[in-house]
């Protein structure tokens, strides 16, 4: 249905922005918090407008910008992730020199980018979606101004991001030459019809894949991962690893899940080819990882192997277990970003392993959810992680990829090493010197118990989640 | 009215959730009213629902409330559903109004423990628990109720975990129980695998629609039954039951006596058409039963722990229960698990209060003579007696009376035959259990006769209504000689359970077998008379004469000296082999060597992350290359 | 006339030179300016597109991506300011703090 409805969470979004960026100029309070206040406010509004649109399937600009279940449910989740981590920056930035407010009309510019990304299905509009999250990721990325490796972590995103959008958009245009469209449907109903240009629009495929590889952060398109995720304030790292990297699956989905399904023969080149970064990624991940003293290093290394399982439900072409990863894996890796937050104090954070010996005990609370949330990464049950991988790789065998989920699972008993070294010096090591940390923190526990409550909810009960992102996939069929 | 019945067992969770989070910091007398209020609202809400569904028509049984979804992997699906029907009303109203004396009388019971508020969270949780494995409407979920169960049956026997025997008791009902669970398990397994779902309806139809064949239904059923003699603690796996005695005592009344051995029975019931349909499966279980409740009727016979007699008679009894499934007559077996919560919880009850009156006392060697000085436990004790001897009109009589007279019509002699002795012996035992307790001389030690008095109201109150239940309880279940349509338990089950076929027996036959019962009740106690009143002589000149049988009997055929001998020790043994020869050296080595080697290959692929913009866009291009130069060839 | 597919292997080659001028070249503003060569490799694809296919879609993506650009170069020049202020330094050879 042609209706302005589907325009107003974008516009709200971008409001809130901007509105944030005039009040920053002119009020100049030093406590920011109402900043956040007021973003959250925008927040839950944009929310009520989405949930209304539920079921509507309401559409602007000839179809160009639609609110289809699927956009809807992934809307919904980026809106839940700028939620929690603007809770958990509202101390941190205080405390770690970042006191600007330009930071959350950033994140909220970020956010639209991702609106924009999952409710279109034209190439060029996913683009210029893509392109207003990462230039806000770029400045979000380096807003620790007096910190050497933040603006090192904002150069290296910025000019790889750069390198890679420019592959993207060459990809595009390759795709265009082929077909004389950006809109998806009709490229693969091209590629069904079998044109002779068929290999042009194949490498423009490739590259357009690729391009997007940078940004969910597969092998060997991860480089940056580690670097960036390390350098930038915590809280845009969390939000760094489930924001453009949910995204960028949403538009993967939307791209190869009718590609795949519809484009027998020449499709079997970029499946396979998936497979492989998907075991590259998976392997090379967690290996990596296994080496890592730093936390945010080794969460960094842990996301990418994420996405190696999350590309195997984009190979056994099940949306609905993709979704579902794709929701506990929010929850569980804010939650676990959060916990590493909850280590610092004025002008420090507690970032290295060692950091970590005896914090079990002195802090039980940070140590139990992280506990969690990390058992939940490794995919223990009763937690949502564990189903998560459990729902993947059943689709996965339902689909022959046998192999890939040998892989898979293995891969994952080497990340158990590396998550559980993490608990073991929480609750086994004695510490060696002392660790005082700001506990008066209100929003960030609250972000720890909601994660908490996410990732068992979802291990436990997923039924009712499970029904909405039924409903919302059905819109790719 | 019906619609609320779901509450049922959220109740008791709700208070289960609060006692575990805020227990330790609540006053006692607080606690024990959240406890047993929780567990009356349940007990309310069950009449409730059951006055509604003897409102409501047969057809549309069973009522089944969807909560939600909870698991969906493919086609398989649990949902957190739970259904109402005569089956489930009788055992949530078992449960609830059992439970909740047995509440009430463990405020009095536990009052001086330290652990006050985690032994209600436990009590609660087990309600809880119970409650999901009567209601739910699945298998699925109903697995989760099984082991939730037999949870805080290891929780609640190793309650005094200070206490060695305790702790062991404890790990080994756990232990015991994993062996039938896994058996029961795989059970479900074949049912989701051959059925597609875990609702009972839908396995129902499957078994009335032809959709399952008679192997499959031995194999099935013969695999939840190997559970069921875990839980149900029956042979070769009742060894868990008599050391789950080391629990408290309300515990052994409610869980190892009233609700969750019996488990087993109400599984079997309601799965009644599958063990119709395999008619080797009954078999097994008839003959099971029936040894068992002889088997464990002779242990009872020598041993002189009052709990430990208690304890054997539950495991013979549970035998009888399920001799009446085994012959086709559900609804008796089912009638024998409900008389019998009453009288065996009363008969552990009042056991307890005379733990309590001789300063936790167990030995009836050193007893005696107590009917004066116990003037109230003593006539609750004796009617539990009577109940389960099977003398007439006391509700024991007309369930086993039931059960035998079905075993009987159904031309299973020799299973009849087991029952009858079985039911000498029952009655020999429970009155050797009186005649030591209560008359005869007192044997107590001075110290303790000085303190010997009634409980407090809490634990006597419960005990009287049970008493009173235990005499009338059986009136709503009438054999039909005395009428054609008083058999109102029986019509009641009767939506659910499927009716077999109806052997008739004449009058005169009925009649006869009901004398035979009633003659060889009279039998064992005259016996208990002779041997411990008038003549005490006798026992020991037996003992001295046939040394042999009585050291079998008291030793327990030796059976847990043999599973320690063949099981429990080789296994120990070879795991202790195994961790030295092949964990030490063989896995560790591995594992070691694997995680060496892992970390080895992270080093090397670290070495790639130079940390320089221009490796990394070269390790970027040559991936791009490579990518397209696959797409390109 | 000059043939269409010219300009494509134009477009082509420019997009090469420009992913091997990123790695090759140390400064970080010369990184950077490849990258809008290759950018513009992209917008010349685009036209020579649109033109044989004589619709006006390709024309205008061509606008989009020169914006796109620009406010990268906005946002990246800001960032090596930052970078020469803090390192003095827009080598990119100098900037390896994190690494492994």
């Amino acid at each position: 249905m042609n209706s302005f409805s589907a325009l107003i969470p974008l516009l709200i979004i971008v409001f809130a922005s901007l509105c944030i960026m005039i009040l920053e100029a002119f009020l100049k309070k030093e406590n920011k918090d109402y900043l956040a206040y007021i973003s959250i406010i925008f927040l839950v509004v944009c929310g009520f407008f989405l949930v209304r649109a539920w079921n509507k399937d309401f559409s602007y600009f000839n179809g160009n910008l639609f609110l289809d279940n699927l956009s809807l449910f992934f809307s919904f989740i980026f809106l839940i992730t700028t939620f929690l981590v603007i809770l958990i920056s509202m101390k941190y930035i205080s405390l770690q020199g970042v006191n600007c407010g330009e930071y959350y009309s950033l994140l909220l510019l970020a956010l639209s980018g991702m609106l924009i990304m999952v409710s279109s299905g034209d190439l060029l509009v996913i683009f210029l979606g893509l392109e207003v999250l990462s230039i806000s990721s770029y400045s979000l990325a380096g807003l620790r101004r007096k910190d050497e490796k933040s603006s090192e972590a904002a150069i290296k995103y910025f000019l790889l991001g750069c390198f890679a959008s420019a592959f993207l958009v060459y990809g595009i245009a390759l795709l265009y030459g082929a077909t004389y469209s950006t809109d998806i449907a009709s490229i693969i109903n091209h590629f069904q019809s079998g044109e002779s240009l068929g290999l042009m629009a194949l490498i423009g495929l490739g590259m357009f894949v690729i391009g997007f590889g940078f940004k969910i952060a597969v092998v060997p398109f991860h480089m940056w991962t580690p670097d960036v995720y390390e350098g930038a304030p915590t809280p845009i790292t969390a939000f760094f690893s489930v924001g453009p990297k949910a995204v960028g699956f949403a538009v993967l989905l939307r791209v190869l899940y009718p590609y795949l399904k519809n484009v027998q023969d020449s499709s079997k080149a970029i499946f396979l080819l998936l497979c492989i970064i998907s075991v590259l990624t998976m392997v090379v991940g967690n290996l990596i990882a296994l080496r890592q003293t730093n936390l945010k290093r080794i969460l960094a290394y842990s996301s990418i192997a994420h996405a190696g399982y999350l590309l195997i439900a984009i190979l056994a072409q099940d949306n609905a277990s993709l979704v579902f990863y794709l929701t506990v894996y929010i929850f569980m890796n804010i939650g676990a970003f959060a916990a590493v937050i909850a280590l610092g104090k004025k002008d420090k954070e507690y970032l290295e392993l060692e950091d970590y010996a005896g914090i079990g005990f002195k802090y039980p609370w940070i140590g139990a959810t992280f506990s969690v949330f990390l058992l939940s990464l490794a995919g223990f049950p009763p937690t949502g992680g564990f189903l998560a991988k459990f729902y993947v790789f059943s689709a996965a065998v339902r689909q022959d990829l046998v192999p890939l989920v040998i892989i898979g699972v293995l891969a994952s008993l080497i990340s158990v090493f590396y998550y559980l070294r993490i608990i073991v010096y929480m609750y086994m090591k004695e510490p060696s010197y002392e660790v005082d940390i700001n506990i008066d923190n209100p929003g960030l526990f609250l972000v720890l118990f909601l994660c908490l409550y996410g990732v068992l909810q979802l291990g436990i009960f997923p039924g009712n989640v499970l029904i909405l992102i039924k409903q919302a996939v059905t819109a790719l069929l | 009215m019906t619609d609320i019945f779901w509450l049922i067992p959220f109740i008791p969770a709700m208070s289960t959730l609060i006692l575990a989070i805020f227990g330790q910091k609540l006053p006692k007398k607080y606690i024990s009213f959240q406890a047993c209020f929780a567990v009356f609202a349940s007990f309310i809400i069950s009449v409730i629902s059951l006055v509604g569904l003897l409102q409501t028509s047969h057809e549309s049984y069973p009522l089944v409330k969807n909560l939600f979804s909870w698991i969906h992997a493919g086609s398989f699906k649990a949902d957190l559903s739970f259904q109402l029907d005569p089956l489930s009303a009788v055992m949530a109203l078992v449960v609830t109004g059992v439970g909740f004396l047995i509440h009430v009388y463990s405020v009095g019971y536990m009052a001086n423990d330290k652990s006050y508020s985690r032994y209600f969270t436990y009590l609660n949780l087990f309600t809880f628990a119970m409650l999901i494995l009567v209601m739910s409407s699945n298998v699925v979920l109903m697995f989760v109720g099984w082991e939730g169960v037999g949870l805080c049956s290891y929780l609640l026997i190793g309650f005094w975990f200070e206490k060695h025997s305790a702790a062991n008791a404890g790990k080994k009902a756990f232990i015991v129980n994993r062996i039938g669970d896994a058996a029961f398990i795989i059970g479900i397994f074949f049912i989701l695998i051959y059925v597609g779902s875990g609702e009972f309806t839908a396995i129902n139809s499957a078994i009335s629609g032809g959709a399952i064949t008679q192997g499959v239904a031995t194999l099935i059923a013969v695999l939840l039954f190997v559970g069921a003699t875990g839980k149900s603690a029956q042979i070769p796996l009742y060894v868990w039951l008599p050391d789950a005695m080391e629990g408290p005592t309300p515990v052994s009344a409610l869980i190892h006596a009233a609700t969750m051995v019996t488990a087993g029975v109400y599984m079997v019931s309601r799965m009644n058409l599958l063990y119709t349909l395999s008619v080797d499966a009954a078999q097994v279980v008839a003959v099971v039963g029936a040894v068992t409740a002889i088997y464990a009727a002779t242990m009872a016979l020598t041993q002189n722990d009052i709990k430990r007699v208690l304890a054997y008679s539950t495991i013979s009894q549970i035998g009888y229960m399920f001799i009446g499934c085994g012959v086709g007559a559900y609804a008796a077996g089912m009638f024998h698990l409900y008389t019998h919560a009453f009288f065996k919880s009363l008969l552990f009850l009042a056991a307890g209060s005379v733990m309590h009156a001789l300063s936790g006392e167990l030995d009836m060697r050193k007893m005696g003579g107590l009917r004066k000085y116990l003037p109230l436990t003593y006539p609750t004790f004796l009617i539990g007696a009577i109940a389960i001897s099977g003398i007439p009109f006391l509700s024991g009589f007309f369930s086993k009376d039931a059960i035998l007279t079905h075993a009987f019509a159904s031309g299973q002699y020799f299973v009849w035959a087991l029952g009858i002795l079985g039911a000498v012996l029952t009655a020999f035992y429970m009155f050797r259990l009186i005649f030591l307790t209560f008359h005869g001389k007192e044997r107590m030690t001075p110290e303790v006769k000085k303190h010997i008095h009634e409980p407090p109201p809490a634990m006597t109150v419960p005990l009287v209504i049970l008493a009173f239940f235990s005499i009338v309880a059986g009136f709503i279940g009438l054999p039909v000689v005395f009428g054609k349509n008083l058999n109102w338990f029986g019509h009641f089950l009767e939506p659910v359970i499927k009716k077999s076929h109806e052997a008739h027996l004449t009058l005169g036959t009925e009649w006869l077998l009901i004398i035979i019962s009633v003659a060889v009740a009279l039998i064992g106690i005259l016996i208990a008379y002779i041997f411990y009143i008038k003549k005490p002589q006798i026992p020991h000149s037996l003992v001295a004469r046939f040394p042999f049988i009585y050291k079998l009997l008291y030793n327990k055929y030796y059976v847990d000296e043999i599973y320690n001998a063949t099981f429990v020790n080789p296994t120990i043994k070879g795991s202790e082999l195994i961790y030295d020869k092949f964990d030490l050296k063989v896995i560790d080595g591995a594992v070691n060597g694997t995680a060496s080697s892992a970390s080895f290959f992270g080093k090397i692929l670290s070495y790639f992350q130079t940390g320089l913009i221009k490796d990394y866009a070269l390790i970027f291009l040559l991936g791009a290359i490579l990518f397209i130069a696959y797409l390109l060839f | 006339m000059i043939p269409l597919s010219y300009f494509l292997i134009l477009s082509a080659v420019l997009f090469v030179l420009g992913a091997v001028a990123f790695f090759v070249k140390r400064d970080l503003i010369t990184m950077f300016m490849a990258v809008e060569v290759m950018l513009n490799a992209a917008n010349l694809a685009f036209i020579t597109f649109a033109k044989s296919a004589s619709s006006i879609d390709g024309q205008i993506i061509v606008f989009f991506i020169v914006t796109v650009a620009a406010a990268e170069a906005a946002v990246g020049l800001a960032i090596i300011l930052l970078i020469f202020r803090q390192k003095k330094t827009i080598k990119s050879e100098d900037i390896n703090l994190m690494k492994g």
